[in-house]
């Protein structure tokens, strides 16, 4: 079988649409050292790591078996976490049996460590968890094994990719990361800094967070679609923080293509997978790996600032810091539009949403995410001269009214 | 900290802070954890082997002869989507919902309230 130009094979974008088998459009495609400028390209082995293709914008997972795996994996995380008959909703009304054997109506608000006391014994509370986290462990060894069976032929394909337009790549190899970036957030094998493939990883990773639902960016294109104007409405420059593999960039870009998007991650292989990406979709955005505390960008220099799922991996210290950061580098009535856990809906109180977010934090590996309740993230902004308005267009976490800022004269 | 051992890197990635899931127990005994992992992953292995053979006979149906390459090309239309979403999620149903049931009963093997008190 001859060699797959991946970006031939991005044409077929509705392929779905009729039974296909993809291989007489692949054999008449180039290979890709031919289309490639980087000498690198060369070495890249695409029928070794992309042999199927994609669908719409989402890469096929390289075999049929991983794809088929990790579907059954999210479904059996659909039945755990969000059918009517979930493991979750039956920990929930144990939740309530738990309080009343102990002498506490439902409704109670106790404190964490009190919650986890009441709770971490339960079966049907730890089945739960269990199961859950077992779907999440057995999908990333899945997507790791997966990657590092052809682990040079894609260190080769990014590193072809980064000199390659639209757009540029920034990295940072001698950046200092903070401790607190460089843990395996959500249990991911390496976390965000330590695995070269781990925008591979993340990827497919998370649309499986999504339960096999956001294969065409739709979770993140709605929150792009969302993000609130300036107050004179002039978007020349957009800048999303903690762009990891880069879906919410690519979507600005989309919805604004005159203005100039850039996209900043902590994570060196985020971003540069999320530029591979992006130049495989033809899409001109940049990639800049920083700290969002710390752009490097002009004061004053955007029109819009976004952030999406960022705020709850980190921590409410140096969320502080990125609210000044937000606030120095947009212009007077630029927006800033941050959706995450908590900017829709308020943070749970229950025993029950008490215990979920701890277990989440405890073992699922969310090291910040449990102080993040109680993160003052619209005092923060007040603090730094942004005007907070709390019903703003819905993002894409439950659709309701979502916070966002202004930054004020 | 932990590094991955990579063969070769790119130079922008660096040490992280190994996390501690491998090592927790939530069912009291390492080898009920395990043996819940097992039982997902074996459902996923089913699945799987399931789903290959669907595309093999969908193949051997409209092209009269299947290779592995034609396999792994296929890609499915929106009927074969939807049939197989639905099958999946039976399948599903069929062996994990049980995990569900009698959840009202469930009590921990201290409780003050142990289910042959209810009946």
């Amino acid at each position: 079988m001859d060699r797959l130009d991946r970006r031939t094979l991005f044409s077929m974008a509705g392929a779905t649409a009729a039974a296909t088998i993809a291989a007489p459009s692949v054999a008449a495609s180039v290979p890709i050292a031919a289309a490639a400028a980087a000498p690198a390209a060369k070495a890249t082995s695409p029928l070794a790591t992309e042999p199927r293709g994609r669908i719409g914008q989402m890469k096929r997972l390289p075999s049929l078996d991983v794809s088929s795996n990790q579907e059954f994996l999210a479904e059996v995380r659909t039945l755990v976490q969000a059918s009517p008959e979930s493991l979750q909703n039956a920990a929930r009304r144990r939740s309530v049996q738990i309080l009343r054997e102990h002498g506490y109506a439902p409704e109670t608000e106790l404190p964490v460590p009190k919650v986890v006391e009441l709770m971490e014994k339960d079966p049907t509370m730890m089945a739960s968890a269990r199961a859950w986290l077992a779907t999440q462990e057995l999908m990333w060894r899945g997507l790791k094994d997966t990657f590092d069976a052809n682990r040079d032929a894609y260190l080769s394909e990014l590193r072809a990719a980064e000199k390659r337009g639209p757009g540029t790549l920034e990295l940072q190899p001698a950046m200092h990361i903070p401790d607190y970036a460089r843990h395996e957030i959500h249990i991911q094998p390496g976390g965000y800094v330590g695995d070269p493939l781990a925008g591979y990883i993340y990827h497919h990773g998370t649309n499986y967070f999504f339960l096999g639902r956001n294969v065409q960016d739709e979770v993140q294109t709605a929150v792009a679609n969302a993000a609130p104007l300036p107050t004179d409405r002039k978007v020349r420059r957009i800048l999303e923080i903690g762009c990891s593999c880069g879906q919410t960039t690519v979507a600005l870009k989309r919805r604004f293509p005159d203005a100039e998007v850039w996209g900043v991650d902590v994570g060196g292989p985020m971003v540069h997978y999320a530029h591979m990406r992006a130049t495989d979709l033809g899409v001109a955005v940049n990639f800049r790996q920083a700290l969002a505390e710390s752009t490097g960008f002009p004061d004053g220099h955007f029109d819009m600032v976004v952030s999406y799922i960022l705020l709850h991996e980190v921590p409410n210290v140096q969320n502080t810091q990125i609210m000044k950061e937000v606030a120095r580098s947009l212009r007077t009535g630029g927006t800033y539009y941050p959706v995450d856990f908590f900017t829709a809906t308020p943070a749970p109180k229950d025993a029950y949403g008490v215990f979920r977010r701890w277990w989440d934090h405890r073992w699922n590996n969310e090291p910040w995410a449990l102080e993040h309740m109680h993160y003052d993230l619209a005092g923060d902004l007040e603090r730094v001269g942004m005007q907070v308005t709390r019903n703003g267009p819905p993002g894409s976490l439950g659709g309701k009214p979502n916070l966002f800022a202004v930054k004020s004269a | 900290m932990a590094t991955n051992p990579t063969r070769q890197a790119l130079g922008a990635e660096t040490d992280f802070i190994k996390g501690d899931s491998d090592d927790v127990v939530l069912l009291g005994h390492p080898m009920l954890d395990n043996m819940m992992q097992m039982i997902i992953a074996l459902g996923a292995e089913v699945w799987t082997g399931q789903q290959r053979a669907r595309i093999t006979e969908k193949l051997l149906a409209t092209h009269g002869k299947v290779t592995t390459e034609m396999i792994e090309q296929y890609v499915p239309t929106p009927e074969d989507l939807a049939k197989w979403n639905a099958e999946r999620k039976a399948m599903a149903r069929r062996v994990y919902a049980v995990m569900a049931r009698n959840d009202a009963a469930a009590a921990p093997v201290d409780s003050p309230h142990p289910n042959i008190d209810r009946r």
